[in-house]
């Protein structure tokens, strides 16, 4: 696990709250070294990142582009910890 | 039809003390000479429909007609309630001419009434004036007995005095101050007249005013006498025109003034007097290589042939010495056509005589600015070279007093940028397609160049002033140096170990910093906070809406209406929407409605809706919406702040916004999450 990019649709406002969410979900698990950043859906990308995060309005459209992680809500932590910490599990990551 | 700057014109024309000349007008509004024409040519337009005596522009001033002024004087009346508002650079210099020429006890509280400004700007002046005059060795103090008096040598006081007088000559035309009387400097006057004619010698009308006044200002019994030292005594002794002097100004025989008058009329000689050179080479070296270095330092740019410019300056400076050095008054007759026409390079040789005064403790006239930046101007054209600026054009509601503070402000702060002139709205269209940015104080309707308008408010925030030195400025931006931080450490990152990664990243923050600080500080402003934005006019209540088209717009409409963001905007939102879905649905019952920088943002600004019943954004799917955020904002990073505190809010709280009832309920919550990362610590 290298890379985790949060998109939305203008890559300026949610994807920058979710960004610091995942920074933060990250440090409290101790991973480091995992690059976080935040985009627009139109410079989404195959390869862009190990792992996409989004809102749930957006998930069939980063699909194609990698692993997705959608979220009812974007500013909730919790709902965020729960499924990225699941995701990471399942991929013997922790 | 009169406008308000057509009647302020007319105001000003008849209620100064002295006649008032055109260029007169352009320095007391702040705006080109074209636009005083333009102004007064409606005003004719409007006298002569009325069956009036037109005002007449004669050598002597513009006129207005006894029958003109009895037909105007209740318009005025009516339309007119403010009086002449100082900027800080015209108030300091009327304090100084006040400290230098009257006998009074002048205290704060006397300045407060003479300004009508606070006693706290009244001080920030005072402070101001200390360290201008501290540059030339004098010195200001507060006595108990005397009120406040400067000291120092009586000739630098006196070339201050003179530079004062004749860089704010407009100012006491419209009021003296009783700093002379009208009889002494009307005999002064006429006695230069006198000289004139007996020297057979013509000099320049401002000229021989600024020194009249000035005259008349210091004859006084307090007023102490000049010292000069024997060999430049003899020097003048020589000269036809000390001989006229001591006939006319026989009543003035105390010691040195005599010589001290002749020095300023040979100042006034074409061919300066040979014997006024100055044989201080070095400094001379100095002072030219200062004034070339610095102006390379402002333009950031190369000469091909630096010697010929040298030489030229170097001429120029050996006579202009000895002219700082005894403050003799010096007149360029192409002064206002040269700051007319090379707005840019006059406005950067002003910055540039600025460390020659310190380097010479003399100040140094605006006559002398412009003679520099001919020399500059006359170069630059023979290496077919042009300067870097940007060109701006103010509007605001007249066209006078609030851009006139704006525009100080701007030259003050920022740098390659050349305001050419201020305008009302009716006249932006003349101007709009010669400039490459317009800031404006007021929204301009169906604005036709709103790719390069900037609005502003009348008193720049911080936040204006970051974003247009951000839009003005050619050399590197912080949001692109925080790019460039973050992806030199990401790839540092790969390569080092964690221990040494830290090490390199501390060393690096650090040094960027301090660099950036160097470079930049008026940038390193606070971002805006939640509560900047979510004002209490930008907050409302809707019990229901009939679509989503009509949620996005209500939400949007106190930015609309204060053209923070333009129509396109949102129209983009809709668009967003139909392609990508009710993406903007970032929690449940939120949405964030939003689009790029570029789709016409005018401000960084937010406003909320909040609505009783939900509205759907989705056909498909269950997306019920209560509260609908509009954000915009001009750039990548201005809004980063703020969104990291609504982001904590809608977390923390969502459940007390959607039950709140008032929006005094909603502003508390506001305050609650406004707080920055040092509060916090």
């Amino acid at each position: 696990m290298k890379k985790i990019s949060a998109v939305c649709g203008m890559g300026f406002g949610s994807s920058f709250v979710v960004e610091m969410n995942i920074k933060a979900v990250l440090k409290s698990l101790n991973l480091n070294d995992v690059e976080v950043e935040h985009t627009d859906l139109g410079s989404a990308h195959e390869g862009m990142a190990d792992l996409i995060i989004c809102g749930r309005d957006l998930e069939d459209n980063c699909k194609k582009y990698g692993d997705t992680l959608s979220l009812q809500n974007l500013f909730d932590k919790e709902e965020l910890e729960e499924k990225l910490t699941q995701y990471l599990k399942d991929n013997n990551v922790i | 039809m009169l406008v308000y700057k057509d009647y302020y014109i007319m105001h000003l024309l008849m209620h100064s003390s002295q006649p008032l000349m055109v260029d007169d007008l352009s320095q007391l509004l702040s705006i080109s000479r074209r636009s005083v024409y333009y102004a007064l040519m409606n005003i004719n337009e409007y006298l002569t429909a009325n069956h009036q005596v037109e005002i007449q522009p004669t050598v002597e001033g513009i006129q207005v007609a006894e029958t003109t002024r009895l037909y105007l004087k209740d318009a005025l009346h009516d339309m007119i309630t403010e009086s002449y508002v100082h900027t800080p650079k015209e108030r300091i210099g009327l304090m100084a001419m006040l400290l230098l020429t009257l006998d009074h006890h002048f205290s704060i509280s006397s300045f407060e009434d003479i300004f009508k400004v606070s006693r706290n700007t009244v001080i920030t002046d005072i402070n101001s004036l200390k360290k201008q005059l501290k540059t030339f060795e004098l010195n200001m103090q507060y006595l108990q007995d005397k009120g406040y008096v400067i000291d120092g040598k009586e000739l630098t006081k006196r070339s201050f005095l003179l530079y004062t007088v004749s860089t704010f000559h407009y100012l006491i035309k419209i009021n003296h101050f009783n700093m002379y009387s009208i009889d002494d400097y009307q005999a002064v006057l006429n006695k230069l007249k006198v000289i004139e004619s007996a020297l057979n010698v013509h000099y320049v009308k401002e000229t021989k005013e600024i020194l009249a006044k000035m005259l008349a200002m210091i004859h006084k019994p307090h007023i102490h006498a000049v010292h000069l030292d024997q060999d430049t005594l003899s020097l003048i002794e020589e000269t036809p025109e000390y001989t006229r002097v001591t006939m006319v100004f026989s009543e003035l025989d105390y010691q040195h003034e005599h010589h001290y008058i002749t020095l300023h009329l040979l100042g006034l000689r074409v061919h300066a007097y040979e014997g006024l050179i100055t044989k201080d080479n070095a400094l001379i070296r100095d002072v030219v290589k200062t004034i070339i270095d610095s102006f390379k330092n402002f333009t950031l740019m190369t000469f091909d042939d630096e010697s010929t410019l040298f030489d030229g300056l170097y001429y120029h400076m050996k006579s202009a010495l000895i002219r700082y050095r005894y403050g003799i008054i010096y007149d360029n007759e192409l002064k206002n056509d040269i700051k007319e026409h090379y707005p840019s390079i006059y406005n950067i040789a002003n910055k540039v005589v600025k460390e020659v005064e310190a380097l010479i403790k003399s100040p140094i006239s605006e006559d002398d600015v412009a003679y520099i930046a001919m020399h500059f101007g006359g170069h630059l054209k023979r290496e077919s070279k042009k300067i870097n600026t940007k060109t701006i054009l103010l509007v605001c509601l007249n066209g006078i007093s609030t851009s006139k503070m704006l525009r100080k402000t701007l030259e003050d702060t920022l740098k390659n940028v050349t305001i050419i002139d201020a305008v009302s709205l009716d006249e932006v269209e003349t101007y709009a397609n010669q400039v490459d940015f317009i800031v404006t104080t007021i929204p301009i309707e169906n604005n036709p160049y709103h790719e390069k308008t900037v609005m502003v408010q009348a008193i720049p925030s911080e936040t204006d002033l970051k974003r247009l030195n951000t839009l003005f400025s050619t050399s590197a931006q912080p949001d692109q140096i925080h790019k460039f931080k973050r992806a030199f450490l990401s790839n540092i990152k790969r390569e080092f170990k964690p221990k040494d990664y830290q090490l390199i990243k501390e060393i690096f923050e650090e040094q960027l910093d301090h660099y950036h600080k160097k470079i930049k500080p008026k940038e390193r402003y606070d971002e805006a906070m939640l509560k900047d934005l979510l004002t209490k006019e930008h907050i409302m209540f809707k019990p229901q809406v009939s679509s989503v088209e009509e949620a996005l717009y209500d939400s949007a409409k106190p930015l609309l209406d204060k053209q923070l963001i333009e129509k396109r905007y949102i129209e983009k939102v809709l668009k967003n929407l139909e392609e990508m879905g009710p993406y903007i649905v970032v929690a449940p019952n939120i949405a964030l409605s939003h689009a790029r920088p570029t789709d016409g943002v005018n401000e960084l600004c937010m406003s909320l809706l909040l609505l009783e019943e939900p509205v759907n954004f989705s056909d498909k799917e269950n997306r019920e919406v209560r509260v609908i955020i509009t954000l915009a904002a001009p750039d990548e990073t201005s809004h980063l702040t703020a969104l990291g505190q609504l982001s904590q809010m809608l977390m923390d709280a969502s459940e007390e916004l959607l039950n709140a009832k008032s929006k005094s309920d909603i502003l508390r919550l506001i305050e609650q999450y406004s707080t920055s990362e040092e509060d916090k610590k």
